[in-house]
């Protein structure tokens, strides 16, 4: 099955107080399956809207998402969700861990909801031993520190094994020795388990270390540049 | 998915442990409103057994005193003050001397004087025409009537040549005098004082006592023919009529100086005398105004200083009491008042020397001219307080049987049968032939009264019996015997008073003179023989507040859901990101409410179970049942809502980072209050919420507040077709408590999530300076404006609801009502509260941080709050099963009900008409015929010479008929009127039943195409058998009279109306 990820002639609108705002304006781009991709551009240059669309939490105002063959922007909320639970695994930039929950119930709480064919718990376990926080399954999120909750935001993302990871500015809230860890895991994981990656960024030097480099302004894709190390 | 909910309460304690609150008080207002339910079950019948221990055993009365009401073995209240004469001295010396007879006091009811007295001067001297004008009020504690009058006079020198008649002037010496119609009786001095103490009653002076053997009757000889017999009396000395008169004297604007003074007069003379002079403008010179009670202690006052002028003059007596002549209708809440009576009014002849023509007892004079009215001078002897009689004083009966109060009567209807609210104590008037009357209040001898009234004087004897003092068998037994030998030695009837008991009955004063009926009077009427008296009341209520209290606690739960929804709102859309389908959120916020429903449940069927086990009750398992799903049923439908409004979360809210709460602008923001004033604003539909849920039980409870205050807790209304009684109690004001500590709940989950909502601004707030106290105040006054706007909504509501069920505007408790206003501002501010401390802690350095943190200080606290709510509910079970019990026992044990009692039937009249003449012809009947809406409202029509029968429709058993003669030719041998001719018509009564029927032929009226009514001129009995009164057929009999009627010669198309109380509609007879 082809992971590929196609945008054709996507455009978001948003409106308010009677002004169309274009958050994005004829973004045509096409994710290969496995790469790692980072997103690039000011604030407002709308790098985050598209990830949204393309993390299927939003719906495009015109144009088109294909998933392989599968158009992905005309599917019910239903189906959508099923598609999002399948293929895409989200982390945020303020982790967005359920506070209520322990590291491994985070963990655990996409599948929550599902019936699965392997061990939940095991699963979940063994992926936050992965991410070396084995000792603090039980803990809550108010007691883990930034990297360690956008860790266990990871491992939550990939519990259910996503063909892509999307990831909003995934070390913006940590310092940059965190963040660099981080972005090293996420790497590796591009590697290892053969996911997709893509990343919004602030950080120039950060991007630049992506197969696909994406700048944006101003809803545009102003520049796309394939890393010559990694082709 | 349990796990997840479950950590998602644990680990947010504060807010878990709201939600437990309101769970708690969920399960225990459901409980609660169950037990009022159970308590009430829509009826409750209370049965009263009380009798009265009456002053005498027996009471003896002439021959044909009975009334209709007596079929019943009933007795209107003071029936006594109604009688006039009818028994011989001889007849009751034959009774005191009876052996078995300890006491027997008989009285004689003379008649009716007044009490006139001088109470001021008027001082006018200024030469001139001068009008007095009298406005007297009488006040009968329903309606008060106005009798206004006027009068001339002049000051000066000049004087009319003789009476001043053509001048419209008379003599006037100045002196202004008032007083009211007093009954006079006579009484035994020495059996009066055996039976009731009279002689104790006597306010002890020097100029007071009570009589001796000296105090005689003694006539003074005017001239040959006229003499005034001076009777001695000792006199009340409490008014029971409020009434009050008004003099003003006002100067004419007519030229009065001497010398043109005659000139004036002849000019007042040629223009109309009093006709002009009554056109005339004045100016008002002076003022005095009297009650009824002033005249009585002026001459209360005049006796004990010996210095009483009623003796000065004669009095004359011109009027005889006289009983109210009932008739028995259908009742119009037969389960509250089995009796139902209406008054047949008196209507009186036209040539009567009194000024109205209807009244509402029969008009009883010694003659009618003043030559055959007794002539009296009263020698006061002494002054009675009839509140010191040693008479049983049951301030809740009031004594009905007893001579010396005024009988007790409660207007609890207007003419509409709406209930009046409270129910208005009718006060006696001024007036010997009105409604309620007053007592005797001035006492002569019985020699006194024996020799004013001649041959029969005595009205009534009460006996009091040897041996007797309790109701039993034995002394019922003896009671018999002894009444029975009056009987068979005076030929006198007897009434066995002993062991009679209270039996409200209800009567329809209809309108008279014109007006207006009153409407329904409730009186404690006395039903003879050791009967138990029934009192049934339904009461209502628990619906409405079981209705408020379920609302609110719907709202509640939905505010709370919504609350939940929007506070975990970006958890949602980050759950929907991680793959989660909406319906699965629904499916969450459903369990949710699931669980805390059965926990509701669970929880009111432990507190029932012990209430009911504790109290060995029974109860249905399908009410248990119903129990347990209201409180599912609560929380599902409150989650309905959230539920549908959670599938619209988008996912890509999850992206949004520290969203600033959209807004818009209604106010100027630039104080605290035009933040807050916007915020509610743009958060209008939470608000609503909120307000909603304490505006519903401020609207019960300023409605209860109401009654409470105006009405004295309760409120009498019809609903579905009963009289009913709405009592409020601590019940209700504790369940309108739950339903508002759950709105302050819902308050205090709003204002709380709009807080959290506003973190960042009020941790910008804070860093730009702003004190804890402004934010403190700022939170209190959202929700105290909050509780503002549910108060006015709720004391609109509950205005509304007044003004629907009360009729009125309650303008003299507006101010406490409005007062109430405080409570749902507080219930808002108390909301607030908790709200306010989160906001105060919130600090400038988590301005983006959001989230949950739960200190270990906050736990501490709210495990204190925790801890104090639990108090407080514990209290508040304590209290329901302090209050809810006894009346559960109650209704347990009242739930036999007594055999139904036969009631009273009849028709209602609103208004008694008059004579023809000043009757209007009634437009309605002008139509091409007359007869036409007799014709339709006829119960049946038949023409002369035919037959009416009444018969039972099944079994054609006849019960009575009317035979209308043909011959309608009178043989009489006087002439009718100029141009009039006689209409004579034979009617026959026959009775088959051992009932009495009501005939009274006098009532029917012929009327002619024109509409014009006329009155029987007379009536001629031919034979009569069981016929009493001219007004019944008492068991089986027959009764044959010829009416006759004068009408116009010209008329020739007639047709007699016979209204027949006992039918459904008039028969309509034709008459060639």
């Amino acid at each position: 099955m082809d992971f590929s990820i196609e945008c054709k002639n996507l455009n978001k609108i948003f409106l308010g107080d009677g002004v169309e705002t274009y958050a994005l304006k004829n973004v045509n781009v096409t994710f290969n399956q496995g790469e790692f991709i980072s997103i690039v551009g000011s604030s407002g240059s709308g790098k985050s809207t598209l990830l949204s669309l393309l993390g299927t939490l939003d719906i495009p105002s015109q144009g088109e998402i294909y998933f392989g063959d599968q158009k992905i922007n005309q599917l019910k909320s239903r189906k959508l969700a099923d598609f999002r639970f399948e293929h895409i695994g989200f982390i945020f930039q303020q982790f967005h861990l359920l506070p209520t929950l322990t590291a491994l119930e985070n963990v655990m709480s996409p599948l929550m909801a599902r019936k699965v064919q392997y061990n939940k718990k095991e699963r979940a376990e063994s992926l936050l031993k992965q991410m070396g926080l084995k000792d603090k399954c039980n803990a809550l999120p108010s007691q883990l520190s930034g990297g360690q909750q956008q860790r266990v935001a990871i491992a939550r993302a990939l519990v259910h094994e996503p063909s892509w990871l999307l990831a909003d500015e995934p070390t913006g809230n940590l310092d940059t020795e965190t963040g660099e860890t981080i972005f090293q895991l996420l790497q590796k994981l591009n590697k290892e388990k053969e996911c997709g990656v893509i990343i919004v960024t602030h950080d120039p030097l950060l991007a630049e270390r992506a197969d696909l480099q994406i700048e944006m302004k101003d809803g545009e894709i102003i520049r796309e540049h394939r890393s010559v190390r990694n082709a | 998915m349990l796990k997840f909910i479950w950590n998602s309460w644990w680990r947010n304690k504060e807010k878990f442990i709201l939600v437990l609150v309101g769970v708690l008080i969920l399960s225990i207002g459901l409980s609660y409103l169950v037990g009022i339910t159970q308590a009430n079950n829509g009826t409750i019948v209370d049965e009263l057994q009380k009798r009265w221990k009456s002053s005498y055993d027996i009471v003896v009365r002439p021959q044909g005193s009975r009334s209709v009401t007596e079929d019943l073995n009933l007795l209107e209240p003071n029936y006594l003050s109604g009688l006039s004469g009818g028994i011989t001295m001889e007849q009751y010396e034959k009774i005191r001397k009876m052996d078995s007879i300890e006491i027997a006091a008989p009285i004689a009811m003379i008649g009716f004087t007044n009490n006139d007295v001088k109470l001021d001067q008027v001082n006018v001297t200024i030469p001139g025409v001068y009008r007095l004008k009298m406005t007297e009020m009488n006040n009968n504690g329903v309606i008060k009537e106005i009798d206004e009058g006027d009068f001339y006079f002049t000051v000066g020198k000049w004087k009319p040549s003789d009476s001043g008649k053509e001048y419209g002037t008379a003599e006037f010496d100045g002196s202004l005098s008032y007083g009211s119609y007093l009954l006079l009786a006579g009484v035994d001095p020495e059996e009066e004082a055996k039976l009731v103490g009279l002689d104790k009653a006597i306010i002890k002076s020097e100029n007071s006592r009570y009589f001796i053997k000296g105090d005689t009757a003694e006539e003074i000889s005017l001239d040959a023919t006229i003499k005034d017999t001076s009777i001695p009396v000792i006199m009340s000395k409490k008014e029971y009529a409020d009434s009050r008169i008004s003099f003003v004297v006002e100067k004419l604007d007519i030229p009065f100086q001497s010398g043109e003074q005659q000139k004036s007069m002849e000019n007042v003379r040629n223009n109309g005398g009093l006709e002009f002079l009554k056109k005339q403008k004045g100016i008002v010179v002076e003022k005095r105004t009297f009650t009824t009670s002033q005249a009585q202690k002026k001459v209360v006052e005049q006796i004990m200083n010996n210095q009483s002028t009623l003796d000065d003059h004669s009095k004359f007596v011109a009027l005889k009491p006289s009983p109210v002549d009932y008739r028995p209708i259908d009742s119009p809440f037969k389960d509250r008042w089995t009796f139902s009576y209406e008054i047949t009014p008196f209507t009186l002849p036209e040539d009567s020397l009194i000024k109205v023509d209807q009244a509402y007892r029969h008009v009883n004079m010694f003659g009618d001219d003043f030559n055959s009215w007794l002539r009296l001078r009263v020698d006061p002897v002494g002054i009675f307080d009839p509140t010191k009689i040693k008479i049983s004083k049951d301030p809740l009966t009031e004594l009905p049987m007893e001579t010396y109060f005024p009988a007790k009567a409660q207007l609890v209807m207007d003419a509409d049968e709406t209930p009046v609210n409270p129910p208005r104590t009718m006060k006696p008037e001024n007036n010997p032939y009105g409604f309620l009357t007053k007592p005797p209040t001035m006492l002569t001898t019985l020699d006194a009264a024996a020799k004013l009234l001649g041959d029969k004087p005595i009205a009534s004897i009460r006996i009091k019996v040897k041996g007797v003092n309790q109701l039993n068998k034995e002394s019922e037994k003896l009671l018999k015997q002894v009444a029975k030998e009056i009987e068979k030695e005076t030929g006198l009837i007897t009434d066995i008073t002993l062991g009679s008991s209270p039996q409200p009955a209800l009567t329809h004063v209809p309108g008279i003179e014109k007006k207006k009926s009153i409407g329904w009077v409730e009186q404690p009427w006395i039903k003879l023989g050791s009967s138990i008296s029934i009192f049934k009341e339904t009461k209502v209520g628990a619906s409405s507040f079981i209705i408020t209290v379920l609302l609110v606690a719907i709202v509640y739960v939905f505010s709370s859901n919504l609350i939940m929804m929007y506070a975990r709102k970006k958890e949602y859309a980050v759950l929907l990101s991680l793959g989660w389908r909406p319906n699965q959120l629904s499916k969450l916020l459903f369990i949710e409410s699931t669980i805390l429903g059965s926990i509701v449940s669970i929880i009111s069927w432990l507190i029932l179970g012990y209430i009911y086990l504790s109290n060995d009750i029974d109860t249905s398992t399908g009410r248990i049942l119903l129990i347990g799903v209201f409180g599912l049923f609560i929380y599902w439908i409150g989650t309905l809502v959230p539920a549908m409004l959670v599938r619209n979360i988008q996912p890509y809210e999850s992206m949004k980072a520290g969203e600033i709460s959209k807004g818009k602008r209604y106010f100027k923001s630039q104080t605290p209050i035009g933040i807050s004033n916007n915020y509610m604003l743009t958060r209008w539909k939470r608000s609503v919420l909120s307000i909603l849920s304490i505006a519903l039980p401020s609207t019960m409870l300023i409605f209860f507040i109401f009654v409470t205050f105006r009405l004295k807790g309760v409120m009498y209304a019809t609903w579905l077709g009963q009289y009913v009684a709405l009592e409020v109690g601590p019940m209700h004001y504790l369940a309108m408590g739950i339903a508002m500590a759950i709105a302050i709940l819902t308050t205090l989950e709003i204002i709380w999530q709009n807080v959290v909502e506003r973190q960042p601004e009020f941790a910008v707030l804070k860093a730009l300076g702003w004190r804890d106290e402004t934010i403190r105040r700022m939170i209190l006054f959202e929700g105290g404006m909050n509780g503002l706007i549910a108060g006015i909504i709720g004391l609109l509501l509950a205005l509304l609801t007044i003004i629907k069920v009360y009729g009125q505007f309650p303008t003299n408790e507006f101010f406490i009502l409005l007062a109430t206003i405080i409570i749902p501002i507080l219930a808002g501010g108390i909301g607030a509260v908790i709200p306010s401390i989160k906001a105060v802690k919130i600090q400038p350095y988590q301005g983006l941080g959001g989230g949950y943190n739960n200190s270990r200080r906050a736990e501490k606290r709210f495990k204190y709050v925790f801890a104090m709510g639990g108090a407080c509910l514990f209290a508040g079970i304590i209290l329901l099963l302090g209050s809810a019990i006894p009346v559960t026992i109650n209704s347990a044990n009242t739930s036999e009900t007594a055999d139904p009692v036969q009631g009273t039937k009849g028709k209602v009249i609103e208004v008694y008409k008059t004579s023809p003449s000043k009757e209007k012809p009634d437009k309605k009947n002008n139509n091409v015929t007359g007869f036409s809406a007799y014709y339709d409202s006829a119960y049946e029509r038949i023409t002369a010479g035919e037959q009416f029968s009444m018969k039972n429709d099944f079994t054609d058993e006849i019960y009575f008929t009317i035979d209308i003669g043909k011959d309608l030719s009178s043989k009489r041998e006087d002439k009718p009127k100029e141009g009039y001719k006689f209409i004579s018509v034979p009617f026959t009564f026959t009775n088959y039943e051992e009932v009495t029927w009501l005939m009274k032929p006098y009532t029917f009226q012929l009327i002619d195409s024109k509409g014009n009514k006329y009155n029987a001129k007379d009536w001629k009995v031919i034979e009569k058998e069981n016929w009493r009164g001219l007004t019944q057929l008492v068991g089986k009999g027959k009764a044959s009279l010829i009416t006759t009627y004068e009408v116009p010669e010209q008329t020739d198309n007639l047709i007699l109306v016979l209204s027949y109380t006992n039918l459904p509609g008039d028969i309509v007879v034709d008459i060639k």
